[in-house]
């Protein structure tokens, strides 16, 4: 398993700059609002028209338009679209699996999570951590303000390694909380052995809105990098112990492949069909160009 | 390497094991490398559409089995070296190198060699030996003992100016008791092998060849060199014949030869054609000295360029003539031009009935009265009495006497007694010599004078020719019976010289002139058909060839493994 991370190395001057960097670059992509400023479904007093109601009393007078009652001799008042910020709530896999193997996942899931709240908080939105294994856990209570990413990073730092991944438990236990709606991030490499249907299962069923973060790494496509995956093996699971023995050979790599490739698939069909914003990080390569031509392509956010 | 030839069914139960082991290799479970990974979710699923192999499963890799048997079955045949010749199958195997005069042309005898040297490892150790067949038949490589022995013991050996042994093997080979009913014989080298040779083999023996012979073979040899009486009477000469064979296309003049009598050159006038490859040179000093006739240029075939023979040394037989001699013996005796008669160190002593008893060996005449017998040989020595007899009495030449009319004359019967004594003695009665009996003036009776000298003398015999592994034909004057048993110190077989060309000590310390005289060796072509036969030529592919072969057919079974991996079409 690959050492944790510690505050120093999530917060280490070289991040940090690029960090900084990375929100300049993104904020010029972001003319409608923060991250966080998203549209309403309440309606109230804005500033843009968004539709006519008839007149009760209470409502704003200076909302009465006079034309129409000029015309119908009936009152209706304007009703405008209003805007609310909108809580980021971070979800954290921190399974073995993302522990494993040099440039571990959860290096890139961290340091994802902390670039995508650096612009939350630096646009005065909230933002939750929580992270899940078997379990769900909040780290503390939200964050707000770009002064508390450095609380924020040492949370992350104190993120330790659990065992298994239970993804759609944990949705569902964040479901059962009564959190504001907002946009629930899922950093996770999505392997749940129960299987990724029930994972999805459980996100159609929840009330915010969602950004799946995928960590991948270029071995799980190609197999064959990995030196030791020759003749005979017996490949054992890192979260649950079990055991598969594979000869490697063309026909069951060609399987694999094949295989791996399917559940890439139904999760952007599962996200592209549900609305939903996904995006996949490699591990083995620099997380902050990814976001940014994430950001830059506005590719499979929704 | 190979496994020194399989039986077939020990050849069946190494495929059916290799079949087996494969099979249960198969079979097997797979000690695996355990490796800790976060996609064994995937590698679950495609492995549950294509288990692994394990023990008691269904047998999925048919195709890799059957490849690997296959590569596995052609190793093993191809170092198993299988004999495809069935002659190597069964029996016993006994290969003869020739190492005589027909093999030491070119490289014939170099090429045979190596040719034995490869195939030797093809039989099995225990059922098979090597024979040099030289001058003599040497056993160079036993049964079970190991083939590297036999490359140090080849190593000296060249062909050696004889005929070839092989016939001789061929008759002591079934005599040994070893040998199972099937012993095949492989001939290495160009010896003809005489058809009666063949003919005298018990069942279950086979002859074969195993290298071929060269057909652009030029040669001219001297196959024969005789020596006879002189022609023109003279006691101390004799006359030379000689036959010279060409290979066609060549032929021999008397400018090609090359004649030295006694060390000294004989002018080629002096060489007679007596026809197209005779010739003969007259009246030859008889001292004893050495005649060789040489063909210049030399051939191919060295060996029969050079022939040389003992001439024989033909002294007068001195001998002193009593008083008491009749009249008829003495003239018998003066007009032998091979006596000489002396007064002082007489070889034979003639003597009358009065005359004294000689010390030296001697002839005399006795009155009956004396005498039981007729005619009393004294005899001195060591055959038994019964041989001895029929030897003196036939170089007496009394066989040629007419015993009958002389028993009639004398009204007694005529009988020969031989006594074992220390000094040779012939001795008749007077009466038969007398004026009273007509055997004195008988054709054969100046015959009898002239042999019974010569017995007496007791002289050396010489030999009209001496081959090589021949029968000597040997001669003394005026008679060819001599003793055959002269020769028997230096001779292969009782009545044959060595079978090896060169000059030999005699066991008296002379020296022996014998010449190869082989017309087979200096005309295989054209000669050999006569008496020897054509063996089947043996041609089986050599195991090295064959373990080549297979060799590459599994390297190229094993790139198709390798290609059908690489394609995902086998595990």
């Amino acid at each position: 398993m690959a050492a944790q991370l510690t505050f120093e190395e999530l917060f280490d001057p070289e991040f940090l700059t690029a960090l900084e960097a990375f929100n300049l670059r993104i904020k010029r992509f972001l003319r409608q609002g923060r991250l966080g400023e998203q549209l309403s479904i309440d309606r109230g007093i804005g500033l843009e028209f968004k539709d006519f109601k008839q007149y009760v009393p209470g409502d704003d007078i200076r909302a009465v338009d006079w034309n129409i009652y000029r015309r119908l001799g009936r009152l209706f008042v304007h009703v405008f679209e209003e805007y609310q910020d909108l809580p980021l709530y971070l979800l954290v896999d921190r399974s073995r699996s993302m522990f494993l193997e040099d440039n571990p996942r959860v290096h890139a899931a961290l340091r994802s999570s902390l670039a995508l709240a650096s612009i939350a908080l630096s646009q005065h939105d909230v933002v939750a951590l929580f992270s899940f294994s078997d379990d769900l856990t909040m780290h503390s209570k939200p964050f707000v303000g770009r002064r508390q990413l450095t609380t924020l990073a040492h949370r992350m730092a104190e993120l330790n390694e659990e065992n298994g991944t239970q993804l759609s438990e944990c949705v569902q236990q964040l479901g059962m909380r009564k959190l504001r709606p907002g946009l629930l991030v899922v950093v996770s490499d999505f392997f749940e052995p129960e299987g990724l249907e029930r994972v999805l299962e459980s996100l159609t069923r929840c009330r915010h809105r969602l950004l799946l973060v995928q960590i991948v790494k270029d071995l799980d496509a190609d197999p064959t990098a990995n030196a030791d995956l020759v003749g005979d093996i017996r490949l054992v699971d890192c979260e649950t112990s079990a055991a598969v023995d594979v000869t490697m050979e063309q026909g069951v790599l060609a399987r694999y492949r094949r295989i791996y490739e399917e559940f890439n698939e139904q999760l952007s069909g599962f996200a592209s069909g549900n609305g939903i914003g996904l995006t996949r990080i490699n591990a083995d390569q620099d997380i902050l160009d990814q976001l940014a031509t994430l950001f830059e392509t506005r590719a499979q956010v929704a | 390497m190979n496994f020194l030839n399989l039986t077939p069914l020990t050849l069946g139960i190494g495929l059916a094991g290799i079949a087996g082991i494969l099979f249960l290799l198969q079979q097997l479970r797979i000690r695996y490398t355990e490796l800790p990974i976060a996609t064994t979710m995937f590698w679950a699923a495609a492995v549950r559409e294509a288990p692994v192999r394990v023990l008691r499963q269904r047998f999925r890799h048919l195709l890799a089995y059957l490849l690997a048997l296959l590569i596995c079955w052609l190793l093993w045949i191809g170092f198993g070296a299988p004999m495809v010749d069935e002659r190597r199958a069964t029996g016993f195997s006994v290969l003869v190198l020739d190492g005589s005069a027909h093999s030491a042309t070119a490289d014939v005898f170099e090429q045979s060699k190596s040719q034995l040297l490869s195939d030797i490892s093809g039989y099995p150790r225990d059922s098979r030996e090597v024979f040099l067949a030289g001058a003599n038949n040497v056993r160079v490589l036993a049964a079970g003992e190991e083939n590297m022995v036999l490359v140090r013991r080849l190593e000296e050996f060249e062909p050696v100016a004889a005929r070839s042994s092989i016939d001789e093997l061929l008759r002591v080979l079934p005599r040994n008791d070893m040998y199972p009913e099937q012993v095949n014989v492989l001939v290495y080298g160009n010896a003809p092998v005489p058809s009666e040779a063949i003919d005298q083999l018990p069942d279950g023996f086979n002859v074969a060849r195993r290298t071929e012979t060269p057909d652009d073979f030029e040669n001219r040899g001297i196959v024969a060199l005789g020596i006879g009486e002189a022609m023109s009477g003279d006691w101390d000469k004799v006359d030379v014949l000689f036959r010279v064979l060409s290979t066609e296309g060549l032929d021999t003049s008397i400018e090609d030869l090359s004649v030295q009598s006694g060390g000294v050159a004989v002018g080629s006038d002096r060489i007679e054609s007596i026809s197209d490859n005779e010739f003969r040179v007259r009246d030859v000093e008889a001292d004893g000295s050495t005649f060789e006739v040489v063909i210049e240029p030399t051939d191919e075939l060295e060996f029969d360029n050079v022939a040389q023979v003992n001439l024989p040394d033909k002294d007068r037989i001195r001998v002193t003539i009593g008083t008491d001699v009749p009249v008829s013996i003495r003239r018998a005796i003066q007009s032998d031009n091979a006596v000489q008669v002396v007064q002082s160190d007489p070889h034979v002593a003639v003597v009358g009935a009065t005359d004294d008893e000689p010390s030296i060996p001697y002839f005399r005449t006795v009155p009956s009265q004396e005498q039981y017998y007729a005619f009393s040989i004294g005899y001195t020595g060591d055959l038994d009495a019964e041989e001895a007899l029929r030897q003196s009495v036939a170089s007496l030449g009394l066989t040629q006497i007419d015993a009958a009319a002389m028993a009639t004359d004398l009204d007694v019967d005529i009988e020969v007694d031989l006594e074992v004594v220390d000094t040779r003695f012939v001795s008749l009665w007077s009466e038969l010599v007398g004026q009273d009996f007509n055997f004195k003036d008988s054709m054969s009776f100046p015959l009898f004078i002239s042999k019974a000298i010569r017995y007496l003398a007791n002289q050396q015999p010489w030999y009209a020719y001496v081959a090589a592994g021949r029968r000597p034909y040997e001669q003394t004057s005026g008679s060819s019976l001599a003793r055959t048993d002269l020769l028997s110190e230096y001779a292969a077989g009782t009545y044959y010289v060595r079978n090896e060309a060169g000059v030999f000590e005699t066991e008296d310390g002379d020296s022996l002139n014998v010449s190869l005289l082989d017309s087979r060796a200096a005309i295989p072509g054209e000669v050999a058909d006569l008496s020897a036969t054509e063996l089947e030529m043996v041609r089986s592919q050599s195991a090295f060839g064959l373990v080549t072969w297979l060799i590459l057919l599994v390297l190229v079974l094993l790139g198709l493994e390798w290609f059908l991996y690489q394609r995902g079409l086998m595990p």
